[in-house]
C-alpha cells in the first residue's frame, strides 16, 4: 500500500471536483440571469443543484480524509478492495456513471430545443443508473 | 473453494477486522470467503496465508468435483 502515491491521486482528484462544482455554480447563476423560466431552465437548475451538492459532498469527504491518515487508510482499502473492485465491474462501473452523466448533460442542451427526446435522455440516465445500482446490490448479496 | 481461514482466526483470536486489516482488505470480503460466497485472488490468498506462516494449499483447498 503506497499511501502517499494515493494521497496525491486524492489531491489530484479533489481539483477536479472542485472544477467540477465551479462549473455547476457558473452554469447555474449565468442561467438564472439569462434564460428565461421553463422545463428547460428547471432542469438545468436540478442537475446543477444536485450536482453541487454531490461535489460537496465527495469534497467535505475527501479532504477530511486526507487530514487523516487512519481515514486515508481505510478509504483506500475500500477503494482498492478486490471483491469490491469485482462487484463495481458486474455493475459496470464507472462507465455506467459516465454514460449518464453525458447522457444527462446532452439531455440538459437538448432540453431547449426538443423536449421530448431531452426527457428520454434524462431518464434513459436514470434508468441505466438504475440497473447498474440494481445489478450492483444482488453481486453485494451474493458475493 | 473452502479455507481453514475461519478456524486459524480463532486459533490466533483474530477478529475478521482484524484480519481484513492486516491484509489489505475490508471485513465484508474476509466474511464472504470465510462463506465461500468469494473466492479470493492469488496476491490475496498469498497474504492472508503469508500472515499465517503457512503455505496457501494449507489455507484454501479446491473441492474436487
Amino acid at each position: 500500500m503506497n499511501l502517499e502515491a494515493y494521497r496525491k491521486k486524492v489531491q489530484r482528484r479533489l481539483v477536479w471536483i472542485r472544477l467540477l462544482a465551479v462549473i455547476f455554480v457558473v452554469v447555474e447563476l449565468v442561467g438564472s440571469r439569462f434564460v428565461p423560466d421553463g422545463n428547460a431552465s428547471n432542469f438545468v437548475w436540478g442537475l446543477c443543484v444536485g450536482g453541487g451538492f454531490m461535489a460537496l459532498v465527495v469534497l467535505f469527504q475527501q479532504s477530511k480524509a486526507l487530514k487523516d491518515d487512519e481515514k486515508l487508510r481505510k478509504m483506500y482499502i475500500e477503494e482498492h478492495d478486490e471483491r469490491q473492485q469485482a462487484i463495481r465491474a458486474k455493475a459496470g462501473q464507472p462507465m455506467v456513471i459516465y454514460l449518464s452523466l453525458g447522457l444527462a448533460m446532452t439531455a440538459a442542451v437538448v432540453f431547449f430545443f426538443n423536449e421530448v427526446v431531452a426527457a428520454t435522455l434524462a431518464l434513459a440516465a436514470v434508468a441505466q443508473m438504475l440497473v447498474s445500482l440494481i445489478v450492483k446490490l444482488v453481486c453485494m448479496k451474493r458475493m | 473453494m473452502e479455507t481453514k481461514i475461519k478456524e486459524l482466526r480463532k486459533q490466533h483470536k483474530l477478529s475478521q477486522e482484524e484480519l481484513a486489516d492486516a491484509v489489505g482488505t475490508t471485513r465484508q470480503t474476509i466474511t464472504s470467503i470465510e462463506t465461500g460466497k468469494y473466492v479470493a485472488s492469488l496476491p490475496l490468498a498469498y497474504k492472508i496465508a503469508k500472515y499465517f506462516g503457512l503455505k496457501i494449499e494449507d489455507v484454501f483447498m479446491l473441492e474436487e468435483e
